[in-house]
């Protein structure tokens, strides 16, 4: 049924999503619901849950590109690394907007190597 | 309200106090079908491209978005599963997350009140809280009428929900019928989607700026050290010494302009 490996492929392959997922996540909704009144969001304990949130995307992020999944990995690490760097400068440069960045990322990415091979020869 | 036509015939329609939730309900869903839906689907498209590469079913691809409704947790239990991580790493890695839900929830909760419904239909409705129906339900909400305010989120949630659903879909079929670069571009727009928003949302934090920082440096690091808990480590160890670094520095921050406004009291004293 599923082509995933260990645990994940168990259990027709939803539960352990469901268990690891939805069990850890939608309490969090809940207990800002019901609490609510009590808490101030803008408390040293939500920036830190702010920060640690950030940093596991930032992480994440990181790593998609380093150590990328499927047909990323047949692009050479250096036209990644300068195409995500492009598409993060054209969004600093142009008033952080966002589709331009991403245009302009994927540009790069797709354009390098071509240019690299124009070079070299 | 309805006395002052011309004040809100420039923004969306004015809500009558007689609109039914039926009514309530469809104009949230217009409202999401406009640009929030637009990027939730071009960024689930990475998604559904990375969850394919990660060997998810196309089930298991549309489950994850159905149950999180929150595009990081959905990427970061796809990776788990692909490196056939323990279910109690994954489990707390999307948890860290998904606790900044709590927060973003108690922001919405007022303006959710008084709809006259039980508290089990508000908590099927905060199912809906993500980033994106988040923001325009803040923006929304405050001109409908009160107790067609849950409907309506719940209306905008839907719409959304469904370009999302929509991304994915495509993401993961397109895999099979395009050429490779397709699928490489795809699977680079995510982590430049996420880098970006990281970058604006995190614009206004200092705390959340080195978080960001620090947390791009140290992910591929701990994949090199531990790669069962990379993320895990990444977000305790770069996220809470970001937090750090940030108090720190407000907080020396705020002495400084304390001591520079004594200096300057006791110059214009000296000086009188």
């Amino acid at each position: 049924m599923s082509n995933l490996p260990g645990i994940w492929g168990q259990w027709g392959g939803y539960l352990p999503f469901f268990v690891a997922g939805f069990l850890v996540s939608e309490p969090w909704r809940w207990a800002g619901a019901l609490v609510g009144r009590n808490i101030d969001p803008d408390s040293a304990v939500f920036a830190w849950v702010r920060a640690v949130s950030t940093a596991i995307v930032a992480g994440l992020v990181t790593r998609m590109l380093v150590f990328p999944a499927g047909a990323l990995r047949d692009v050479s690490l250096g036209v990644r690394g300068v195409a995500f760097i492009a598409g993060i400068a054209v969004y600093l440069l142009f008033r952080r907007n966002l589709g331009l960045g991403i245009t302009a990322g994927l540009a790069a990415l797709l354009a390098a190597p071509w240019l690299m091979a124009a070079v070299v020869r | 309200m309805g006395h002052q036509p011309e004040e809100s015939a420039n923004q969306s329609p004015a809500w009558s106090e007689t609109a039914t939730r039926a009514t309530a309900f469809w104009r949230g869903t217009v409202a999401g079908f406009g640009l929030p839906s637009c990027m939730l689907f071009a960024s689930s498209l990475g998604y559904g491209a990375f969850a394919k590469a990660c060997g998810l079913t196309f089930g298991q691809t549309m489950f994850l978005p159905l149950m999180l409704q929150a595009l990081p947790a959905q990427l970061v239990l796809a990776d788990h599963a692909a490196r056939d991580a323990s279910l109690a790493a994954a489990a707390i890695a999307v948890a860290l997350t998904a606790v900044r839900l709590m927060p973003m929830t108690v922001i919405l909760m007022p303006l959710l009140r008084g709809h006259g419904g039980g508290r089990l239909q508000e908590l099927a409705t905060v199912h809906f809280v993500g980033v994106t129906q988040w923001l325009e339900g803040l923006r929304r909400l405050p001109e409908v009428p009160v107790h067609l305010r849950l409907v309506h989120y719940v209306g905008i949630g839907v719409s959304v929900s469904s370009g999302t659903l929509a991304g994915s879909a495509l993401g993961y079929l397109l895999t099979d019928a395009v050429p490779a670069w397709v699928v490489a571009a795809l699977l680079f727009m995510t982590p430049l989607y996420f880098l970006l928003s990281l970058i604006e949302t995190s614009s206004r934090s200092l705390t959340d700026r080195y978080a960001l920082v620090l947390g791009v440096t140290c992910g591929p690091l701990a994949y090199l050290v531990a790669p069962d808990f990379d993320l895990l480590i990444t977000g305790l160890g770069a996220g809470t010494l970001g937090w750090m670094l940030g108090r720190a520095r407000l907080r020396h921050a705020a002495e400084g302009v304390s001591t520079r406004r004594g200096l300057l009291k006791r110059n214009q004293e000296g000086g009188q």
